[in-house]
């Protein structure tokens, strides 16, 4: 039984391993690319109800999740070849997502979305 | 006349240098000749930018300007940044100024100093700022309205995409590797296109001078927003093109620096 428990707990691990190394891979652009059309739909909004603020929101929540899938797959111990490589993959996605997100979101800092 | 005098002083004192360091060193020493090939092919970039009636063109059409600002920031700054200006610019002072120079600079303080400016991180910030904040309308109309203001424009443009540029290429030394340079090289191309692509569909003249400069812009068969949407249109393909390509360059770089280092660790590993 104690057998059956430790191999239970090791497929647990495995299992969440395996999601966190896919989120650090797979969050940055869905992130990105969730903050590109939530952002771009939300400007005539904004301009309509004189709140231009509002624009910077879907940015700092994409930051938000970048940066979180990168310590997320940043804080797996990756035992195999295959882990490590998704771990490797993972980081250099969500750092090229996290810089991406803030180039995106230079618009709204220098322009008025308005005009 | 500001920019011709500053860019024969470029010359001249690269020039100098690139003799002076040969006659000691050997023909290549030092700085190779690809590299001084590469300085002057970026000093010419800046005479065809800053010393033709490209110049004159700019004050009439905004197209004219982009292009006139991405040959300074895309042809011209690479270019020179990665000809070895310092070592050919050390080696134009006398030995003794060379050595005081050297000492100078040799300084942890200096050392510490040099690599916080030139981090990937700073100088990709520090270009994307400079970029930016120039567009903003008030800013730009400002800059073509005063001959001084426009002189620090270009300048700007010119140093922090030098700057951004060095950063890349030195940015191997650094724990990423050439990594570093990869994602920063891809997220200009992706924020300079984003600010192409707002001036091409724009539905604005966003810099009230280029309104007035109709006689010229109707010269070369357009309207003050068609003009916006070209030079738009030139921020938005060639220049990501090229980031594109520099982003690719430095990405094949980092895959035979990682195979190197591979072959070196594991040399078992095929050659």
């Amino acid at each position: 039984m104690a057998a059956d428990l430790r191999g239970d707990l090791l497929g647990a691990k495995a299992h969440l391993t395996a999601v966190a190394l896919w989120t650090g891979v797979l969050a940055g652009p869905l992130a990105w690319a969730a903050d590109l059309t939530v952002s771009y739909a939300l400007v005539k909004w904004s301009c309509g109800h004189n709140a231009s603020g509002v624009l910077h929101v879907p940015s700092l929540a994409a930051l938000a999740v970048t940066l979180g899938a990168g310590m997320l797959a940043w804080s797996v111990e990756a035992e195999s070849e295959r882990d490590r490589f998704l771990w490797l993959l993972a980081l250099a996605m969500s750092t090229l997502f996290t810089i991406v997100v803030i180039a995106t979101a230079m618009p709204p800092w220098f322009l008025d979305a308005c005009r | 006349m500001l920019a011709a005098s500053l860019l024969a002083v470029a010359l001249a004192v690269y020039g100098a240098g690139l003799i002076r360091l040969w006659r000691n060193a050997g023909s290549g020493q030092g700085v190779r000749a690809g590299q001084a090939m590469a300085y002057a092919i970026g000093w010419l970039a800046l005479v065809v930018a800053l010393v033709s009636p490209l110049d004159a063109l700019a004050d009439d059409l905004f197209a004219a300007h982009m292009a006139q600002h991405e040959l300074i920031m895309l042809v011209a700054a690479p270019l020179i940044a990665l000809a070895s200006p310092l070592v050919a610019g050390m080696w134009a002072l006398p030995a003794g100024g060379r050595r005081r120079v050297m000492r100078a600079v040799r300084g942890r303080r200096m050392a510490l100093a040099w690599s916080a400016i030139t981090a990937p991180a700073a100088v990709w910030l520090l270009h994307a700022v400079t970029l930016w904040i120039w567009h903003v309308p008030a800013l730009f109309d400002a800059a073509l309205q005063s001959e001084s203001l426009h002189a620090v424009q270009h300048l700007t443009f010119f140093w922090t995409a030098a700057l951004f540029w060095w950063g890349m290429a030195h940015g191997r030394y650094g724990r990423a590797g050439y990594g570093a340079a990869v994602v920063y090289v891809f997220a200009t191309a992706v924020h300079s296109g984003v600010l192409g692509a707002l001036l091409t569909f724009s539905p604005y003249v966003w810099f009230p001078l280029y309104a007035t400069t109709t006689k010229t812009m109707a010269a070369f068969g357009l309207t003050p927003l068609e003009d916006q949407q070209l030079a738009g249109l030139l921020m938005w393909v060639p220049a990501s093109m090229l980031f594109i390509a520099g982003g690719l360059y430095f990405f094949a770089m980092w895959l035979r620096e990682s195979g190197r280092r591979a072959r070196f660790t594991q040399p078992s590993l095929p050659a």
